[in-house]
């Protein structure tokens, strides 16, 4: 015998998107460094553009983030973000 | 980029977002807190994860459009223990035992309101589920509430979704935030939600069960299970449930919602992304200035939030502390630009590192005062005042994380 109960798990409906092409030769191309604003993301991105400008010497960096950690990035920095980027790297999640 | 240790919840976003493809670069955990030659250890390890994703194919985009949740019901054992395993195995619970969400207690919960079981209240982060009517009653039964708080767990909900909010931050954060569920109004009598004696404590099946509800709700709608997306470093007890109603019959001065708007004689809820309440004890002062001192020197401190990042708190004064202030003459509005003016913590009192993270973006003297003090609260709009608790010379404070509060009235 057995009891029917009901899924407390709220449904996500996943809306597919598609990934612009992935760039795979960085030389001449603008790197967007965005920084959400966490502690020592500023630092690792210096490491970060010397690590890039000594292998790709002639890839332009350029950085743009967000101020407050805990809010949305606002959606005209990353409009232009989307605009500029041949490649964004976004950091840093910890 | 994403440490190791939360690149489950940015996978899962990616996923829940429709792309599950977004290559994530992963390097160990921490970054912050570490010194320059450890972050600049970590840069060679990312810039080597980014090197081999430029060498490596494009992964497929794969997929369509989906829906993920699971079965609409399951059928369990009827031996208690047996379908109390199956919840907490599910990951389901709060590591409390629930009350099983039959279809009987589901419809009698839904059939307490005048709303349809499909209607959407909106997404919850960080997994973007669907709060509907019916989800929500159905975490509402696990909870334990009674169908008369329904209406009171699906006005909280609503303003939790309001932009203001910031729910997706308070979902994600590795700060204890978690939502502080105030009722006012004369539904707060009518449901024996407590705002007397222990009115932040256990004891009352409506603010156990109302607070609990939310928090199910946030958990397994939103996907915010803790370890997995939900990052509390600390978490506290607010999040087994965290509510309680303003004692409006001894407070001196107009309650909560009258302050924003309301009718006195509407039942609204006001929620506030809180952490755990800080007690303001004062058994000396006999005037409203000796009290105000003592609310001021417990908020002085570092370690909160609201140090350095606007958003509103909350001081809940209790009735005796109350009517010591009140009987001096002073209004609400004396009481916040009292708490405006003296709430500051001495800068020697910050480490320089915490400054410096302090002042991301600010100029010393955007945050600084004359007097090398630190404001606790950013403007005096911030600040809000309630009165609850019970006899006794103890008020408490609610730090925040970075949300305002919202208040709906209860339909």
């Amino acid at each position: 015998m057995t009891l029917e109960v009901l899924n407390p798990l709220g449904e996500v409906k996943v809306k597919k998107q598609a990934l612009v092409g992935r760039e795979k030769n960085l030389q001449g191309k603008t790197v967007v460094l965005f920084s959400n604003g966490k502690a020592n993301v500023g630092l690792l991105f210096d490491n970060l553009e010397r690590l890039l400008s000594s292998q790709f010497p002639s890839t332009r960096t350029v950085r743009k983030g967000k101020k407050n950690v805990a809010l949305p990035a606002p959606a005209a920095v990353l409009q232009e973000t989307a605009n500029e980027a041949d490649l964004v790297i976004c950091g840093i999640g910890d | 980029m994403v440490t190791d240790q939360f690149r489950e919840l940015a996978s899962a976003e990616a996923k829940a977002l429709g792309i599950p493809e977004l290559p994530l670069v992963v390097i160990p955990h921490p970054v912050g807190g570490l010194k320059e030659p450890d972050v600049s250890k970590r840069a060679d390890w990312a810039f080597k994860e980014i090197a081999r994703y430029l060498k490596s194919e494009e992964g497929s985009a794969g997929g369509d459009d989906s829906a993920k949740g699971g079965p609409i019901q399951f059928s369990i054992s009827k031996d208690a223990d047996i379908q109390q395993s199956f919840f907490y195995n599910k990951g389901w619970t709060d590591g409390l035992p629930v009350v099983l969400p039959t279809p009987d207690r589901v419809r009698q919960m839904i059939g307490s309101v005048d709303r349809e079981p499909d209607e959407v209240l909106g997404l919850i982060p960080p997994a973007w589920g669907e709060s509907t009517v019916l989800k929500v009653a159905i975490n509402a039964v696990m909870a334990g509430c009674l169908p008369s708080y329904f209406s009171v767990v699906l006005a909280a909900v609503e303003a939790l979704l309001e932009e203001k909010f910031n729910l997706y931050g308070v979902q994600t954060t590795t700060h204890p935030g978690s939502p502080l569920v105030i009722v006012n109004g004369p539904l707060a009598r009518e449901l024996d939600i407590n705002c007397k004696g222990n009115c932040f404590g256990q004891g009352w099946r409506a603010n156990a069960t109302i607070g609990r509800a939310v928090r199910l709700v946030l958990q397994n709608v939103g996907g915010a299970v803790p370890g997995k997306l939900d990052k509390a470093t600390m978490g506290h007890p607010g999040k087994y449930t965290y509510c309680i109603a303003e004692n409006e019959a001894l407070s001196p001065w107009a309650p909560l919602h009258v302050d924003r708007g309301f009718d006195p004689f509407a039942s609204t809820v006001t929620v506030v992304a809180a952490e755990a309440p800080q007690n303001i004890n004062d058994h000396g002062s006999i005037s409203a200035e000796g009290i105000l001192t003592t609310i001021c020197g417990t908020l002085a401190h570092t370690g909160h939030n609201n140090l350095y990042w606007a958003s509103d708190l909350f001081v809940v004064i209790g009735p005796e502390h109350a009517a010591t202030i009140a009987a001096d003459g002073y209004s609400k509005q004396d009481v916040k630009e009292y708490i405006y003016d003296h709430a500051r913590v001495p800068v020697n009192k910050i480490s320089p590192g915490q400054l410096e993270n302090y002042l991301s973006g600010l100029t010393d003297a955007d945050y600084i005062g004359p007097d090398r003090t630190v404001r606790v609260v950013k403007t005096i709009d911030d600040i809000n005042v309630i009165v609850a608790g019970g006899p006794g010379k103890h008020s408490m404070w609610v730090p925040t994380f970075i949300s305002y509060s919202v208040t709906k009235q209860i339909k």
